[in-house]
C-alpha cells in the first residue's frame, strides 16, 4: 500500500475538540477521516462551520453512528453561522462533488463521495460492518481529491451496530452492469458534442463517483462487449477520462487502451481522445499497438498524433 | 479561396464498420448529425485562404462551449459551397473572441437536398481536422495572453482553460 496521497488546498484553521463545532478547511478532511475511522470515536454530530473570508470550497461532515439508519443519512449544511440540517440521501444543493477512495486489493474498498452517500466498506466481510459517512462540499473552489489508504487498517472491527451494517445492501455487478445499461439507452437519444458534458456523461460520472471500482468494472464490460450505440460507447469512454478519481484511475486507464482495440472505429477514436485527457505517457506502448493494426488510416494519424504528444509531455 | 469551418465530430464521416451497402462517394447519414440546422441556418466561420485567422476562430469556437475538448473541425472552400447555390451571410457572431466575431457566416436556405450536397461536398472535398485539447487551450491562453478575450464574458468556462 502506497503512502497517503493528500492533495488539499487550502489550510488548515483550527481543530478543536470532537463533537465541538470547528472550521475546517480542504486539508483538514484527511485528519479528521482519520480520527473518525481509527480512533472508532462515538461521534454524536460532526459540524464544520465555513471560513468567512473564503470564498474557495469548505466541507460539511457528519457522522452520527447510532442515528443513521439504512437509507438515510445526516449532514449539516450551511453558510457560516446559518446551518441546516440536510437528512436525506439525496445530494445537497449546490454540492461540488468529488471523489476519494483507494482499491487495496481483494480485501478492501473505499469511497468518498462528497456529497453522495458514502460506503467505507469490506466486500468479504462476513458480519456486513459497514462504516458509513456523509461529506457535502459546497463552493465552486471545491475539486479537490483526496486519497488515504493508509486509515483502512484501522477500520475493521468499526463500532457501527451489527443491525445496522447486515440491513444495507451491497451493490453486484449484475445491478450496476443493468443500471449502467439504462443509462446507456436514455443516451441513445441525445446528440453529443465536443465541449459540452452530455447528460449521459453527468450521470455516468455521478453513478461511478457513488459506486466506486464495482461500476467502473461493470461499465468496463458493457464497453468492451459493445453493449450499446457506437457513439454511447464513445461518450462512456471519453466520461472515464475525466473522472476524477484516483482509486479508479489505473482501472480506469486500462479500460480506456483497451477500448483502442475495439472493433467501432467511434469508440477507438474515444479512447485516443481520452488518452490525450488522462495525458499519462504510460499510455503509448497500448497507442504503438493500435496504431500497427489500425484500418482506418485517417484514425491511425489521430492514433499517431496522441502518442507524439504523450511522448511530447514526458 | 477562403475556406469555411465548422466544428463536427470527426468520427461520424467516417463510414461504419461492415458498410459496404453505402454507395461510392457518398457519406454516412451520422455525418448529418453535424450538420443540424436551425431555421435552415447553419453557422459557419470563414477562414482566409492563408489560414492566418485560423487559431483566432478556434478560439472563439471552442470558447462557446462549456468546456475545453478535442476540437474538430471541417474546412472546405468557399467557392464549392457558393456553386451548391447556398447563400453565405455574414452575420456577426457572439463569441468572446474580441476579432473574430467579423469572419462568423451564416449558410441560409438550406433545404434538404442542398444541405445534403453540402455534407457531401464537405466529405468529398473538404478536409477533416483535429487539434487536441492541449493545443485548443493553448491557444486560448494565447488569446488571453494577447487580450484578445473579453473576460467579461463566460469567465467560468474561460477558468476552465487557463487554469
Amino acid at each position: 500500500m502506497t503512502g497517503a496521497v493528500h492533495r488539499f488546498r487550502a489550510a488548515f484553521e483550527s481543530d478543536s475538540e470532537i463533537g465541538s463545532e470547528m472550521l475546517l478547511s480542504d486539508r483538514m478532511a484527511t485528519s479528521v477521516l482519520k480520527r473518525v475511522l481509527s480512533e472508532g470515536i462515538a461521534w454524536t454530530t460532526y459540524k464544520i462551520r465555513p471560513e468567512t473570508s473564503g470564498s474557495y470550497a469548505y466541507l460539511n461532515a457528519v457522522s452520527s453512528q447510532l442515528s443513521l439508519t439504512p437509507g438515510s443519512s445526516v449532514a449539516t449544511s450551511g453558510v457560516a453561522d446559518d446551518w441546516a440540517l440536510h437528512t436525506s440521501d439525496d445530494p445537497l444543493p449546490r454540492i461540488a462533488v468529488f471523489d476519494a477512495g483507494v482499491d487495496t486489493g481483494s480485501e478492501w474498498f473505499a469511497g468518498i463521495s462528497i456529497g453522495q452517500p458514502t460506503r467505507v466498506l469490506r466486500p468479504n466481510a462476513t458480519t456486513g460492518e459497514v462504516f458509513l459517512l456523509h461529506f457535502a462540499g459546497h463552493g465552486s473552489d471545491a475539486d479537490f481529491v483526496m486519497e488515504i489508504p493508509e486509515v483502512y487498517p484501522a477500520l475493521a472491527p468499526n463500532r457501527l451496530s451489527p443491525d445496522f451494517g447486515r440491513q444495507l445492501s451491497f451493490v453486484d455487478a449484475h445491478t450496476h452492469r443493468a443500471e449502467i445499461k439504462s443509462l446507456f439507452e436514455l443516451g441513445r437519444n441525445e446528440l453529443f458534442e465536443d465541449g459540452i458534458e452530455s447528460s449521459l456523461a453527468k450521470s455516468l460520472l455521478q453513478y461511478l463517483r457513488l459506486h466506486g471500482r464495482g461500476a467502473v468494472r461493470a461499465l468496463a464490460y458493457l464497453i468492451h462487449e459493445e453493449r450499446g450505440t457506437s457513439e454511447v460507447l464513445a461518450e462512456a469512454v471519453r466520461a472515464l477520462a475525466r473522472s476524477g478519481d484516483v482509486a479508479t484511475y489505473s482501472l480506469r486507464r486500462d479500460i480506456v487502451e483497451r477500448s483502442l482495440s475495439s472493433s467501432l472505429h467511434a469508440v477507438r477514436d474515444a479512447a485516443s481522445i481520452a488518452l490525450v485527457a488522462m495525458d499519462d505517457p504510460h499510455a503509448i506502448a497500448a497507442l504503438e499497438a493500435a496504431i500497427k493494426v489500425e484500418p482506418i488510416s485517417d484514425l491511425q494519424n489521430d492514433l499517431r498524433a496522441v502518442r507524439d504528444w504523450l511522448r511530447r509531455s514526458r | 479561396m477562403p475556406f469555411l469551418l465548422r466544428r463536427i465530430k470527426k468520427s461520424r464521416w467516417r463510414a461504419p464498420e461492415h458498410s459496404e451497402w453505402i454507395p461510392k462517394g457518398d457519406i454516412p447519414g451520422d455525418s448529418l448529425r453535424d450538420m443540424g440546422t436551425q431555421n435552415c441556418v447553419l453557422s459557419f466561420w470563414e477562414i482566409k485562404d492563408d489560414r492566418t485567422n485560423l487559431d483566432e476562430v478556434v478560439v472563439a469556437v471552442a470558447t462557446s462551449a462549456e468546456r475545453p475538448d478535442v476540437f474538430d473541425y471541417a474546412l472546405v472552400d468557399r467557392d464549392m459551397v457558393e456553386k451548391l447555390g447556398i447563400e453565405i451571410v455574414n452575420n456577426d457572431g457572439e463569441s468572446i473572441h474580441k476579432k473574430a466575431n467579423s469572419w462568423h457566416r451564416d449558410l441560409v436556405g438550406l433545404h434538404g437536398s442542398k444541405l445534403l450536397r453540402l455534407a457531401q461536398t464537405i466529405a468529398t472535398a473538404g478536409e477533416l481536422l483535429r487539434l487536441p485539447e492541449p493545443e485548443v487551450k493553448a491557444l486560448v491562453r494565447r488569446a488571453v495572453d494577447e487580450d484578445l478575450i473579453d473576460k467579461s464574458r463566460r469567465p467560468e468556462v474561460l477558468a476552465k482553460f487557463v487554469r
